[in-house]
This record gives structure tokens, C-alpha cells and sequence, in this order.
């Protein structure tokens, strides 16, 4: 028993010590653990005088092996202490992973309001179009895992539940909520970000559309020396019919720059198709979850239908016994009041004989 | 001897020229030297051009086969709720009835603890009158918002059902398309299929468009059901915890016997 009880015991000075979260030495640590060990509930009263206690070390340690006799003694006869060692390390292991997956909500939120800041900014030329798609893509990432970890935790309450207190379950559903309406804000901020950046990329697109435009005048420039022809490839040819050889570089410029245009467009619109295409795809796992948490509250839905359905059904049995009990005790009235009326005819005619 | 090699140059050039174009272009093809890299380059460009088109087309035809997907996922969520509204209205009439049964234990109590509960009773039982009991079971009627959704997304299911052939017709197109522009060197050629492409892209984006609509109103509808649900669900709390009180005080009076 001696190695198992260390064992706890080292795990609740662990728990502990994460849950203060102070910085303290080893002696006050061991008195703090050794009136843990012994009653629970004055925990936070033998706190707060421990800070100013400064003992000696031998002075302790003896209290610290009283401490383990009396343990050993008590746990003799009882033994009690280990689902409470129990709960108390699945409290702690509880306490680590909603303390890490707050850790992770704290720093996606960062990152989004980095990435807001930059979504934010509408300049033409200083677009950090590459800086605000790796935030992007690492902000989904987190998401995902952080939905993941909540669902995680989830379960873990839930299988859980059945050993714990009802005030216990009853804390961590309410952590649990907490975190998930927390992840759904930060998904709500994320999806108005998208939006931002989507109008402003919008913006960016038609002030390009209107700055090149110029090229595009500024290629009737060359065909108006040869006679204003249009910039097709056949008016290029009779050009290359006028004159010679010389207008075989400026032709395959120009067809060159009327590629690179069209590219550039395909390019963007390629681009831009890809970004629908990952919100869609975005769109199809919310409806996913959606129809996860539906499914969830059918099966609860469904054990609400059985318990009413159950309870109506015992009261339904009450109200029968009770009718067949009214029953039985109105006919013992109805025989009594006969009963009692015989015996007033009976005593009228003794009256009247002895009169 | 360089006379020579030229005079063989625009052999071949002759040889192209009559296969794709017609004979009064011959003489304007034979005064360049070198026509060759230029047509090599071009052709290589007009691949990358095509290739982004094609890449795009085939996104927009994934994005609409998971709007679809998301669709059907939404409409079965929908029709979850439906029933999820009728078993919780199922379990309000439950309680009702419950606690009807709970008023009549009372009386039978307080004529069962004294001979002079009878009269307490008569005197009672004339302002409590119980509401007949309607036994015809309420088909469960959910906002006309989702309903409507609901039915707008069920007539889509031929397009749900067709978006897989769509992905097959795209990979047949595909196959199609890339050797008609590697035969074809010409200019009209490459417009057509580019426009092809963007008319496929365009006809593609206008669907998506109408598919993100109905996703709206089906998400509109599951929204309003949802609120609609809270308020039943907050009904049947208070219903329940005053049955609780009612069915303790009854265990009590029925102890005391």
C-alpha cells in the first residue's frame, strides 16, 4: 500500500501545485500535501497561513511520517481513500487538458487579430497576400484542433460522469459549454475576417482592372503607325504583309503580352475558384457538426420520450390503486353507515316497547 | 550551300501552311526565316492557357457536387428537427395528462382521509372542471420557412443525384478537349475552348449561386425551428418541475394514510 499511496500522493502535490500555480519550496509543499492527504475540505483554510510558516526542516518531516502513520492506520481498516485519489487525479487530468485547449483559444485568438490587422489594410502595393494565406491556413488548422480536443474532452466528461459527484459533472459540462461557445465566437470572428478580406480583395481587383486598362489603350499605339488595324492576329499578318521582316519581334510582343493578360486573369480567376472551393468545403463540415449535434439531442430527446413515457406510466399505476383503494374504503363508509342506522331503528323500537 | 537549307525550310513550312491554312498565306509564311520557335513557344502557351481554365472548371465542379452533398446533409438535419419537434410535443401532452391524473389522486386522497371529504370534494369539483382531452395525435408542424426549404431542397435531389455524372462528363470533356487543341494550331480553335471554358465556369458559378441560396434558407429555417424548439423546451421545464412538486406532495399524503 506504501508505493501506491506515494504514488497518489505525488500526484495530488502535482495537482495542487498546477492549481496554485505558485512558486513555493519543497517543505511547505510536503505540509500542504500531508493536510490534503488528511481532510480535503480544509484545504483553502490551511493555505493561507502556510506563506508565512517558515519551520525547520525536522520539525516537518516528523509531522510528514505522523502524518503517513496515521494514514497507514486509518487505511487499515478503511479504504475509502482511493476513489477519492481516483477522482482527484481525473479532476486534475480534466484541469490540464481544459487549461491546454484554453491555452490554444488564447493564442488562435492572436493570431486572428494579426490576421485581422492585415485583412484589414486596403493598400494596392503593400498586400501581403502570401503572409495573410499562411494565417489562414494556419487558423482553420487550429480550429479543427481545437474542435477535435473539445470533442475529446467531451467525452472524456461523459465517461466520467457516472463515477463522479453531480456538482463535479455539473462543472464540467459548464466548462465544456464554455470553451465550445468560445470556439464558436472565434469561428464567427474568422468568418467576418473572410468577409473583410474578400471585399477588399474585390476593391484591389477593380482598381487593377482600371490601371491595366492603359496597356490595353496603349496598345492601339503601335497598329495606328501601320493604319489603326484591330489587335487581332490577322491585322498583324497584313501588317507583316506591308512591311517585311521588321515587324516580326514587335508582333510576337504583342501577342506575348495578350497571353500573359489572359493568363493572369485565368490565374486569378483559377485562384479565386479555390478560395470558394475551401469554403464550401468549410460550409459542408458546419453542416456536418450541425447534423452531429442534431443526432446528439435526438438520442436525448429520445431518453426524455422514454423517462415521461415511464413516469406516466407509474402514475397511471398510483391512480388505479388509489381508485381501488377509494373504492374499498367507500363501501367500509357505505357498511358502517348501515350498520348504524340498524342500530338507531333497533334502539327507536326498544324505546317504544319499554315506554 | 546556305541557299540550300532554306530552300528545304520552307518545304516544310509549305507542308504546314497547306495543312492548316489556305494558299494566299503561303507566300507571306515563305519571306521569314525562322518561323519555327516562335510556334513551338506558342503552342506551349496555349496549353498553359488552357490548363487554368480546365484546373478551374474542375473546381467549380467539386465545389458543386459538396454544395449538393452539404444540401442533402442539411435537409436530413432539417427533417431530424421535424421529429425531434414532434417527440418533444408527445412528451408535453404526456405531462399534461400526468398531471391531470395527479389532480384526480388528490381528490381521491381528500375523500379517503375523512368521511367529510365527499362534501370538500362536491364543493371543489364544480369550479375544477378537467379540459376534454383532445385524443386526436397533432401531426407536428414546423415553421413554414423550414418546410418550404425543406421542399425546395428535396426537388433538387435529380441535381444532387447528377453532380456525380457531372464529374464524369468533366473528365470525358477533358479527354476530349486535349487532343482537339494539340490537332488544332489555329487561333479560332483555342477561343472556342477557352470559351467553352468559361461558359462551363460561368453556368457552374450561377448553380453554385442558386445552391448557396437554398443552403441559406434551409440554415434560416433550421434556425428558426431551433428557436421555436427552445421555447417548448423552456414549457416543458417549468411543466415538469411543477409535476415534480405535485407528485412529492401526493407521496406525502399518500404516506400519512
Amino acid at each position: 500500500m506504501i508505493p501506491r499511496k506515494r504514488y497518489g500522493s505525488k500526484n495530488t502535490d502535482q495537482g495542487v501545485y498546477l492549481g496554485l500555480s505558485k512558486t513555493q519550496v519543497l517543505s511547505p509543499a510536503t505540509a500542504i500535501n500531508s493536510s490534503s492527504d488528511i481532510a480535503p475540505l480544509p484545504t483553502p483554510v490551511a493555505l493561507v497561513p502556510s506563506p508565512p510558516d517558515t519551520m525547520s526542516c525536522r520539525d516537518r518531516t516528523q509531522e510528514f511520517l505522523s502524518a503517513c502513520k496515521s494514514l497507514q492506520s486509518r487505511q487499515n481498516g478503511i479504504q475509502t481513500n482511493k476513489p477519492a485519489l481516483h477522482a482527484t487525479r481525473q479532476c486534475s487530468e480534466f484541469t490540464l487538458m481544459a487549461r491546454r485547449i484554453g491555452k490554444d483559444l488564447s493564442n488562435t485568438f492572436a493570431k486572428l487579430e494579426k490576421l485581422t490587422i492585415l485583412a484589414k489594410r486596403k493598400s494596392l502595393f503593400d498586400d501581403k497576400a502570401v503572409e495573410i494565406e499562411e494565417l489562414t491556413y494556419i487558423i482553420k488548422q487550429d480550429i479543427n484542433s481545437l474542435n477535435k480536443q473539445i470533442a475529446q474532452l467531451q467525452d472524456f466528461v461523459r465517461a466520467k460522469g457516472s463515477q463522479s459527484g453531480r456538482h463535479l459533472q455539473t462543472h464540467s459540462n459548464t466548462i465544456v459549454v464554455s470553451l465550445q461557445s468560445k470556439l464558436a465566437s472565434m469561428s464567427n470572428d474568422f468568418k467576418s475576417v473572410l468577409e473583410v478580406r474578400t471585399e477588399n480583395l474585390k476593391q484591389q481587383r477593380n482598381r487593377r482592372e482600371q490601371f491595366s486598362r492603359a496597356p490595353v489603350s496603349a496598345l492601339p499605339l503601335a497598329p495606328n503607325n501601320l493604319g489603326g488595324g484591330p489587335i487581332v492576329l490577322g491585322g498583324e499578318s497584313r501588317a507583316s504583309r506591308d512591311v517585311a521582316i521588321d515587324m516580326m519581334d514587335p508582333r510576337t510582343s504583342q501577342q506575348l503580352q495578350l497571353i500573359d493578360e489572359q493568363d493572369s486573369y485565368i490565374q486569378s480567376r483559377a485562384d479565386t475558384m479555390q478560395n470558394i472551393e475551401s469554403t464550401i468545403v468549410e460550409l459542408g463540415s458546419i453542416f456536418q457538426q450541425l447534423a452531429h449535434m442534431v443526432k446528439e439531442q435526438e438520442e436525448t430527446i429520445q431518453r426524455i420520450d422514454e423517462n415521461v413515457l415511464g413516469a406516466q406510466l407509474d402514475v397511471e399505476a398510483a391512480h388505479s390503486e388509489i381508485l381501488k383503494y377509494f373504492q374499498s374504503v367507500t363501501s367500509n363508509r357505505w357498511l358502517m353507515v348501515k350498520i348504524f342506522l340498524i342500530l338507531i331503528v333497533f334502539f327507536i323500537i326498544f324505546v317504544v316497547f319499554l315506554a | 550551300m546556305s541557299g540550300y537549307p532554306k530552300s528545304y525550310n520552307p518545304f516544310d513550312d509549305d507542308v504546314e501552311d497547306e495543312d492548316t491554312r489556305p494558299a494566299p498565306w503561303k507566300d507571306a509564311r515563305d519571306l521569314p526565316d525562322g518561323p519555327d520557335p516562335p510556334i513551338d513557344r506558342q503552342q506551349y502557351l496555349r496549353q498553359e492557357v488552357l490548363r487554368g481554365p480546365s484546373a478551374t472548371a474542375a473546381s467549380t465542379s467539386r465545389s458543386l457536387f459538396l454544395m449538393y452533398e452539404s444540401e442533402k446533409i442539411g435537409v436530413a438535419s432539417s427533417e431530424e428537427l421535424v421529429r425531434q419537434r414532434g417527440v418533444l410535443e408527445h412528451t408535453e401532452k404526456m405531462v399534461d395528462k400526468m398531471d391531470q391524473d395527479l389532480k384526480m389522486s388528490q381528490k381521491h386522497i381528500n375523500s379517503i382521509k375523512s368521511v367529510f371529504g365527499g362534501f370538500i370534494n362536491y364543493f371543489k369539483s364544480k369550479p375544477v372542471e378537467p379540459p376534454p382531452e383532445q385524443n386526436g395525435s397533432i401531426v407536428p408542424q414546423p415553421s413554414s420557412r423550414l418546410k418550404e426549404a425543406i421542399n425546395t431542397s428535396k426537388d433538387q435531389e435529380s441535381k444532387y443525384q447528377a453532380s456525380h455524372p457531372n464529374l464524369r462528363r468533366l473528365h470525358d470533356a477533358e479527354l476530349d478537349s486535349v487532343p482537339a487543341s494539340t490537332v488544332n494550331t489555329e487561333v479560332y480553335p483555342k477561343n472556342s475552348s477557352l470559351r467553352a471554358y468559361h461558359q462551363k465556369i460561368d453556368s457552374n458559378l450561377d448553380e453554385l449561386s442558386v445552391g448557396l441560396g437554398r443552403l441559406k434558407d434551409i440554415a434560416l429555417g433550421m434556425q428558426t425551428e431551433i428557436e421555436e424548439q427552445d421555447d417548448i423546451l423552456d414549457r416543458l421545464t417549468t411543466k415538469v418541475d411543477k409535476l415534480d412538486v405535485n407528485i412529492k406532495s401526493t407521496e406525502k399524503k399518500v404516506r400519512q394514510l
